[in-house]
């Protein structure tokens, strides 16, 4: 066999199995999809959204205080997480950017995005569930925000080093002092990409029950008071999908078809973004 | 041959300048005078040090750390190099760069830029000041009816002689252009030729080129930079004719570099 029939066969055979590979994975997000689709939609009534949880066998009852803690949880989370690690991307791009301090930081980060979030789910119970005396709602949106802060920190750093160093000089140019350089030029320039990351950020934390578990718990009733636990659509599926009881295991299917959809529908915003600022580039 | 020149009136005094990155000088002994309301070019082949002189003179290497300078280099009777309030010495030194920094705004908010860090914010003489602005450095023909479109709309010399309008805004004594047509097209670039050539009336010029025709077509005064070192300067009529020094000959004659 010569060398050149050799690399064709070669070649076929890496297409197909990368291909192979590669509905392999996919087969299992629409298995996924299709399951959550089907289970889900018909649970789906107006029911779900105004009613609390009902005790299994009356029939009816709905999730409306997991929707509204998950929003108040989500919401804290944001504020904390956010602004943090927009500060530090800030810092690492621009004041640290010839620091190893900052670059330690930086590789940090890399690291804590793949922590399992249990850990951190864990550590915040440690840090603050025991010391406040019991589960509480402020606790899980903390521990939501650290989840947060390395994603948006890590984007924020590489969206603001991609703006390019000219751009700053041009200002410094004209007399500007240095925050003001970052505020009015970097940020500027940077705004649709740092945007993006923080709403990537807010799909990650959106799908998280396990930190949730040891922070926030669960509640059967509708609370907005972030110093008691507070029930959140992750939990919730979870304790009503491990039920015994089929309305229960209903619900779950309707609360995982909605967070997914939410989720999907974040994620394709940030991609639409992405792509709508930076086609040209 | 240096007292040719510093007979007329100097702007810019530099003596004895040197600077360092890190611990071997990257200029040598630099001593020149640049002359008001001139355009004065640095030539040289890469790595002479040409853009590292033209950067010591708005202190912009000031934002990079590991750097000293040596020397004095006298605006307005003070040695820049010791002025601790930078801010005011660069409202009064513009610089226009290699490539078009248009920022990620406005047309008129590129322009109002610098004139609102000096704190004018006045609307009508802030109109008055682009219009000024945009007529001096030829675009406001252009773009009069875009003035609140995104300035990245503009094509690549429109966004250069948007900088040169910006940095004219702000009525600086000196602008420092570094190769500012070294990414344009010739007919941009004899726009932008010509426009220095008008705006000379009101700054003073120093540029960086590449490019020894452009020196040729657009300067008075011409300093040639070989290793760090100036190794001759003149008025661009002698350095292109009869230049003293046979490294500068050999440039010229494009021997090297």
């Amino acid at each position: 066999m010569n060398i050149r029939k050799k690399r064709k066969i070669i070649n076929i055979a890496a297409l197909f199995f990368s291909f192979l590979a590669a509905c392999l994975g996919l087969f299992w997000l629409g298995f996924i999809l299709f399951s959550v689709i089907s289970n889900g939609l018909s649970s789906i009534n107006l029911e779900l959204f105004t009613a609390e949880a009902a005790p299994p066998g009356f029939g009816g009852g709905g999730l409306k205080h997991a929707f509204i803690g998950q929003l108040i949880i989500s919401f804290f989370a944001v504020i904390i997480g956010v602004p943090i690690g927009l500060l530090g991307g800030t810092f690492m791009a621009e004041y640290g950017r010839n620091n190893k301090f900052a670059k330690f930081i930086s590789t940090l980060s890399d690291i804590m995005v793949s922590l399992p979030s249990i850990v951190i789910g864990t550590f915040v119970y440690a840090i603050l569930v025991i010391p406040m005396g019991g589960f509480n709602g402020i606790s899980g949106s903390i521990a939501l925000a650290i989840i947060m802060i390395p994603v948006v920190l890590r984007t924020t750093e590489d969206m603001m080093k991609l703006v390019p160093w000219s751009m700053r000089e041009a200002a410094f140019a004209l007399g500007a002092p240095y925050h003001k350089v970052i505020i009015q030029i970097v940020y500027k320039s940077s705004a649709t990409g740092i945007f993006t990351g923080a709403l990537l950020a807010i799909a990650r934390i959106a799908g998280e029950t396990a930190p949730l578990l040891f922070t926030s718990f669960n509640n059967s009733f509708l609370t907005t008071n972030i110093t008691q636990p507070m029930a959140s659509l992750t939990v919730s599926i979870y304790q009503y999908a491990m039920s015994p009881y089929t309305e229960w295991q209903e619900i779950a299917w309707a609360a995982s078809l909605i967070i997914t959809l939410s989720i999907l529908f974040i994620t394709i915003l940030g991609r639409v973004i992405i792509k709508w600022r930076y086609k040209d580039q | 041959m240096i007292k040719s020149v510093s007979d007329t009136n100097t702007i810019l005094q530099i003596n004895e300048l040197a600077f360092y990155y890190g611990q071997s000088p990257t200029l040598k002994n630099i001593n020149m005078s640049i002359t008001a309301k001139r355009i004065t070019a640095l030539i040289g082949p890469s790595g002479c040090g040409k853009t590292t002189l033209l950067r010591c003179i708005n202190r912009m290497h000031d934002l990079y750390p590991g750097n000293k300078y040596k020397g004095e280099i006298i605006y307005n009777n003070q040695n820049l190099l010791e002025l601790d309030d930078i801010t005011e010495l660069r409202s009064k030194i513009g610089m226009v760069f290699q490539t078009p920094t248009a920022f990620p705004m406005t047309i008129y908010n590129n322009i109002t830029y610098g004139l609102k860090l000096k704190g004018i914010k006045n609307k009508s003489e802030l109109e008055g000041r682009v219009e000024k602005a945009l007529k001096e450095s030829a675009l406001f023909d252009e773009v009069k009816d875009r003035l609140k479109e995104p300035a990245s709309g503009l094509s690549g010399g429109q966004q250069q002689r948007l900088c040169i309008a910006r940095a004219l805004a702000v009525e600086p004594d000196i602008i420092l252009f570094d190769e500012p047509t070294s990414s344009l097209d010739p007919i941009s670039t004899a726009k932008i030729e010509e426009l220095m050539y008008t705006i000379k009336a009101d700054v003073t010029i120093v540029i960086v080129t590449h490019n020894m025709q452009q020196a040729a077509r657009i300067s008075d005064f011409t300093a040639f930079m070989y290793l760090g070192e100036l190794i001759e300067f003149n008025s661009t009529d002698i350095i292109f004719t009869k230049p003293v020094e046979k490294k500068t000959e050999e440039y010229i004659t494009g021997k090297f570099g």
